[in-house]
């Protein structure tokens, strides 16, 4: 156990300001998850506590693990009106990587005869894995309005239905972005990127709806027990880890001219209110951008795809999550509303009901908050609360969080061996690589039943319903 | 690993280290962008009095096949984590995390 972390209440610990640190730490966990946390989390949380302009407290989300920077299921928040920084490393390479998941109208004992010829024809049809090669080809030009129109951009090009895109964060189109502050070679890594689902932890998985916990919610987020749904996990690709690449490199320099003293080079930041700080904000939401009409373009090859197996489905789109992204948002501090720009690196938005951004279905239960667990474990979906805004800015986790390395999980565990178990308990698993499979393993990862539970006694968010897998596609 | 895929470009840096991070982030959105696999590299590395330091590379490879290259993950950047180089026991050892 950690002893610097003092459990202030039930399942949240406080890492007391000290040195340089302008704030507290605090991370939400139970004793198991807290006993579990890497030495490097409370240097990381220490560290970003110590950036100029950060609001209340460095937090970290239940499912955090040792990230570059800031910790992953790390959350600051940071103010400009008192020489706040925006950080390219507390965003973090993959830029608004997230989560969206679909309803079917499909139950999932309806698909059971069909499951693997459903996986397969996804997994032909969705590109995944190592390679390069997206469903849509294009030239700067037409890049450079994805980067500015986002999801707006793939559904006005035919890869969606206009009604889904309230029920994208920021509808659909990130404001703020610019693409003239993406370099040319961001821009190249992605001409044929678009629609891609990567490599990695990235997925498209086929899942059935176990549980319910909050049937109001769940009635509103259209799910009943034995549901089929559909979610994909991916970002923005070639572009957004270029856009990380280079402004991590172009921040560093400014944060040494603003005098900003940077005890890791992950931190790489600078002012909100500087021409180094607005042309990054300018190029991060092009990459948030990016990623938000990747995940419109896969939803429209997913459509094509249950097209031809299955066609009285009707996919309809619960919600989109955003992971990594610097986000400015109004926030009640010490009971004074603050222009707050808020860094979530592997954490999730989650409003709490009544919010004026969630779509009108959805304000009285929050926003959805999509958990992804394992391809062997359960995936939760979650709603904002309407105390998770004084518990961590209104952020909650995003996934199980990583145990143990890519490595570690590659000697502990062979890829056929593990697709082989999975399948004998029902889960089809089509992975471009073997090994790629072994380092996703289930025991790789925290127990997300744990993190789910510990984001729902601490207020961040509360569970609505529990998916199980029953085929994914692993990038 | 074939060879009829060449490539030369120039980093600089103001160290060893930092070095190190720049000339992989190239190699890995070259690869990215050309859709190539490296496997061949020369490179020749001028350190000035102040401490900075320029890298000339050569990387050679060959197109990209999904077939023959089984990779499993895809590297999205160098990153400075527990960025080391130096020389311990008469060998340069450089140590960089990828970021996948």
């Amino acid at each position: 156990m950690d002893t610097d972390f003092r459990e202030i209440e039930a399942n949240v610990w406080e890492l007391p300001t000290t040195d340089a640190m302008r704030v507290p730490g605090r991370i939400f966990a139970s004793r198991d998850l807290i006993d579990a946390v890497d030495e490097k989390v409370r240097e990381q949380l220490r560290n970003v506590a110590s950036l100029p302009g950060i609001v209340t407290a460095a937090y970290a989300m239940p499912d955090a693990h040792w990230g570059y920077g800031f910790p992953i299921g790390g959350v600051a928040a940071f103010d400009p009106e008192l020489g706040g920084i925006v950080s390219a490393g507390g965003v973090g390479f993959d830029i608004s990587c997230g989560v969206r998941t679909y309803t079917t109208q499909l139950k999932a004992r309806e698909i059971s005869e069909k499951k693997e010829t459903l996986a397969h024809d996804l997994y032909r049809t969705v590109p995944a894995g190592v390679g390069w090669g997206g469903a849509v080809r294009l030239s700067v030009d037409e890049l450079d309005q994805v980067l500015l129109g986002g999801a707006r951009w793939a559904v006005e090009s035919g890869w969606g239905e206009s009604s889904e895109l309230e029920r994208v964060e920021e509808h659909g189109c990130m404001r703020g972005a610019d693409p003239s502050k993406v370099s040319r070679r961001a821009k190249e890594r992605q001409l044929g990127e678009l629609g891609t689902l990567g490599s990695g932890n990235h997925y498209l998985e086929l899942q059935e709806v176990a549980e319910i916990f909050d049937a109001k919610a769940a009635a509103a987020f259209g799910l009943e027990s034995g549901d089929l749904v559909v979610t994909i996990h991916c970002g923005s690709r070639g572009l957004g880890h270029q856009i990380g690449t280079d402004y991590m490199q172009r921040l560093l320099p400014a944060a040494a001219k603003y005098g900003i003293r940077l005890p890791d080079r992950e931190l790489s930041c600078a002012p909100i209110r500087s021409s180094e700080g607005e042309d990054y904000l300018g190029a991060m939401r092009a990459g948030i951008n990016c990623a938000l009409a990747n995940r419109q373009v896969i939803g429209g090859l997913v459509r094509r795809v249950f097209a031809r197996h299955f066609p009285k489905a009707h996919l309809n789109l619960l919600y989109d999550v955003s992971h990594n992204t610097c986000k400015v948002e109004r926030h009640a501090v010490e009971g004074r509303p603050r222009l707050l720009f808020v860094h979530r690196k592997g954490a999730t938005r989650a409003f709490g009901p009544g919010h004026p951004d969630l779509p009108e279905e959805y304000r009285t239960v929050g926003q959805p908050v999509l958990i992804g667990g394992t391809m062997g474990t359960s995936s939760f979906v979650l709603a904002g609360t309407a105390e998770s805004e004084a518990r961590a800015f209104s952020s909650s986790c995003h996934g199980a969080g990583r145990l143990m390395s890519r490595t570690q999980a590659k000697g502990k565990w062979q890829g056929k061996a593990l697709i082989r178990e999975l399948s004998e308990r029902g889960i089809i698993i089509k992975a471009h690589t073997t090994k790629g499979a072994a380092e996703e393993a289930p025991g790789a990862y925290k127990d997300v039943e744990e993190v789910a539970a510990v984001a729902e006694s601490t207020g961040l968010s509360r569970r609505v319903a529990r998916v199980l897998p029953i085929a994914c596609i692993k990038g | 690993m074939g060879r009829e895929a060449e490539e030369r470009f120039e980093v600089e840096a103001p160290g060893l280290p930092e070095l190190l991070v720049a000339f992989l982030n190239e190699l890995i959105s070259l690869a990215d962008t050309k859709h190539l696999v490296f496997g061949d590299f020369r490179v020749r590395i001028d350190e000035n009095p102040s401490g900075s330091c320029r890298l000339s590379a050569r990387a050679r490879g060959e197109p990209f096949d999904a077939a023959r290259h089984r990779f499993t993950v895809l590297p999205k950047g160098a990153t400075y984590t527990a960025l080391a180089v130096g020389r311990q026991d008469g060998r340069w050892v450089a140590q960089c995390v990828i970021d996948v």
